[in-house]
């Protein structure tokens, strides 16, 4: 927090760093949103997290089992909802991360496919 | 009874209900560094200028045994005052009485001063310090909310509201503040979040402090909900009473003019922008190098720093400043920085005050995260506040001025009044190493020596690009100027503006990109 009241001075005493835009580099400072940015992956299809923090209800299958697309996944309570999820595609799953009971964050690895 | 009996039983009832929720519930906010309502209220408007109404409003809940419950004034004081002498409307909640809970009877206090704000043309301060919905008087409280946020909408734009963050304000409360133009918190006392640390944890499962969910530094550094940080209540009246000073006191009247001042000589305007587009400055000493006595009064100073806004006085008159930080981030244009300047150039254009933009900026600021962000739908709202805007505007290009950002900050193309460029302007596309590896991608890769092609090719460019002459030949900017003529003819610019009058089509109303 910059509590100088003769504003800018804190700033200005700052180490600087450097920005790259269209070739150009420049000598600026970060902000703290900038440098805790996360950087981007590709999210893997096989890896299915949770769009909702929550309570796992009801999980219908396990490590080792063939599923089918469209087939209930499990119910997960978020929200106030018993919210229900479906398998996105078919195939076998390699783990299964959650049981009944769990409280799952936001995010959560829940399941990958093989 | 005779008239002297019955002024002293006014005066017993009087300081009765004054105490709100009594001795013991005071000291307990005292305890929690907070000062009480009343005291407030009193410090923040001028001495002995406070008249308070509905005192004696009692709050007329029936169910849960609440019958059986006093609450004095139902939690809240309202009331008109004048701040420097000229009038305003005012509210604060009494977090003593009932935690300063909203029912229906408190709610009306409210609702009645704001409409009397509106009504008289004046502006609205409103303290909040409550723990939120009175849950005993059920959907009654809820209308309450429900009420002040439409008076919010409907007076915004017509009076100055501004909301102080002195204690809990959360649910749908914080609602209220975020319809209004400036919110004010102090360090350790406000506290403003829809959910709150309890229910996160019970429902997410994450633990979290009030302060690191939604304490003052929060909305002022990361939120950017808060417009002013102050370390204390005093210092927060302290910002409020100057900030009252630079607005009008309704979009029908102009910010009270003072006598001119000219700025102070430390702030030597040729010594501040260093000539390497590469190399940062603070955009702040040009500002004081420019406005009457180096005065700046700078808005959401710890929010989006790559964005610097505020207001500062010419000739004494009141401006408003948007203006790209080269000493953040290079002073781009992102999602943050945006929103700062549009809602600001929007403030200025409903309340009359002229708009001085000062550009320095590479562009918007490259990454996954502000596209997924949505940085086009959040930079246009920064061409839509500028070409909205009717009031006078004036522009002067520092240093670069690239593609997109020089359109979007407050070019010629979305009707400034005034573009003046400095000598070092560069006012091109992208910076000449961007460009001369596009433009001569041929002749550099297939170069004896390409990295020596690179080099003459950027330098080729910089002579013939990077310069404020091929706008000038097109008369996108108006003057190429030195440095120290930039206060007076932004001066006599905003005289010559003083009589501006454009037609817009005629329409209910735009459709900005929220």
């Amino acid at each position: 927090m910059d509590n100088n009241k003769e504003s800018g001075n804190e700033l200005k005493n700052r180490p600087l760093k450097t920005l790259m835009i269209h070739g150009e580099q420049y000598k600026t400072l970060y902000t703290n949103k900038f440098e805790n940015r996360k950087t981007w992956a590709k999210p893997d299809a096989r890896k299915i997290f949770s769009i909702l923090p929550g309570t796992v209800l009801k999980v219908s299958h396990n490590a080792g089992d063939t599923v089918e697309k469209g087939e209930l996944m499990m119910v997960l309570e978020a929200m106030k909802m018993q919210n229900t999820y479906y398998y996105p595609f078919s195939g076998k799953i390699k783990e299964m991360y959650v049981k009944p009971g769990d409280k799952v964050p936001k995010g959560f690895l829940m399941l990958e496919y093989e | 009874m005779p008239l002297k009996k019955k002024i002293q039983e006014l005066k017993k009832r009087r300081e009765q209900v004054q105490m709100g929720g009594g001795e013991k519930a005071i000291e307990k906010q005292i305890a929690l560094g907070k000062l009480t309502a009343r005291e407030r209220v009193i410090k923040l408007l001028d001495e002995n200028s406070f008249q308070e109404y509905d005192l004696f409003v009692e709050h007329e809940a029936r169910d849960f045994d609440m019958d059986k419950k006093v609450l004095h004034g139902d939690g809240v004081i309202i009331g008109t005052g004048t701040i420097d002498g000229k009038s305003v409307c005012i509210f604060a909640q009494d977090f003593t009485v009932a935690g300063g809970s909203l029912g229906l009877m408190h709610s009306r206090k409210i609702i009645k001063i704001m409409d009397h704000a509106l009504k008289m043309r004046v502006p609205l301060i409103g303290i909040n310090d409550s723990g939120g919905a009175r849950i005993q008087e059920g959907v009654n409280s809820l209308a309450g909310y429900g009420e002040i946020f439409f008076r919010n909408t409907i007076s915004s734009g017509v009076i100055p509201q501004i909301s102080v963050i002195l204690g809990p304000c959360a649910g749908g409360a914080v609602y209220s503040p975020a319809l209004t133009d400036f919110v004010f918190v102090v360090n350790n006392i406000s506290k403003m979040f829809i959910t709150g640390p309890e229910v996160i944890k019970t429902v997410l499962g994450e633990e979290i402090s009030m302060e690191d969910l939604g304490g003052a530094k929060v909305h002022s550094e990361i939120t950017g909900n808060a417009h002013f940080y102050a370390e204390s209540e005093n210092e927060c009246f302290e910002q409020i009473k100057k900030l009252m000073t630079f607005i009008p006191w309704s979009n029908q009247t102009k910010a009270v003019k003072i006598d001119s001042k000219l700025p102070k000589k430390e702030y030597i305007i040729d010594n501040i922008v260093p000539d390497d587009p590469r190399l940062p400055y603070d955009v702040r000493d040009v500002i004081k190098s420019i406005v009457d006595g180096s005065e700046f009064f700078e808005i959401q100073e710890h929010w989006a720093k790559n964005m610097v806004i505020g207001f500062g006085r010419m000739n004494g008159e009141t401006c408003g400043f948007v203006c790209n930080q080269p000493l953040v981030l290079a002073g781009v244009l992102d999602v943050d920085s945006s929103d700062k300047a549009a809602r600001f150039i929007r403030y200025c254009d409903a309340f009359n005050i002229p708009i001085i933009t000062l550009v320095d900026l590479p562009g918007y600021l490259p990454g996954v995260d502000q596209e997924h962000a949505g940085v086009i739908r959040h930079g246009a709202k920064v061409l839509y506040a500028y070409s909205e805007a009717t009031v006078p505007k004036m522009t002067v290009i520092l240093r670069k001025a690239y593609g997109g950002g020089y359109i979007a900050m407050g070019s010629r193309h979305l009707r400034a009044d005034f573009v003046f460029a400095w000598p070092t302007a560069e006012i091109a596309v992208m910076g000449p190493e961007g460009a001369a590896n596009i433009i001569f991608r041929k002749e550099i890769t297939t170069a004896e020596d390409p990295e020596k092609m690179r080099r003459e090719k950027v330098e080729e460019y910089k002579q013939k690009f990077a310069n404020p002459y091929v706008a000038a030949a097109r008369g996108y900017i108006d003057s190429v100027i030195e440095p120290s003529e930039t206060r007076s003819l932004l001066l006599h610019s905003i005289e010559v503006a003083k009589q501006k009058c454009i037609s817009m089509p005629a329409k209910k109303h735009g459709i900005p990109p929220f």
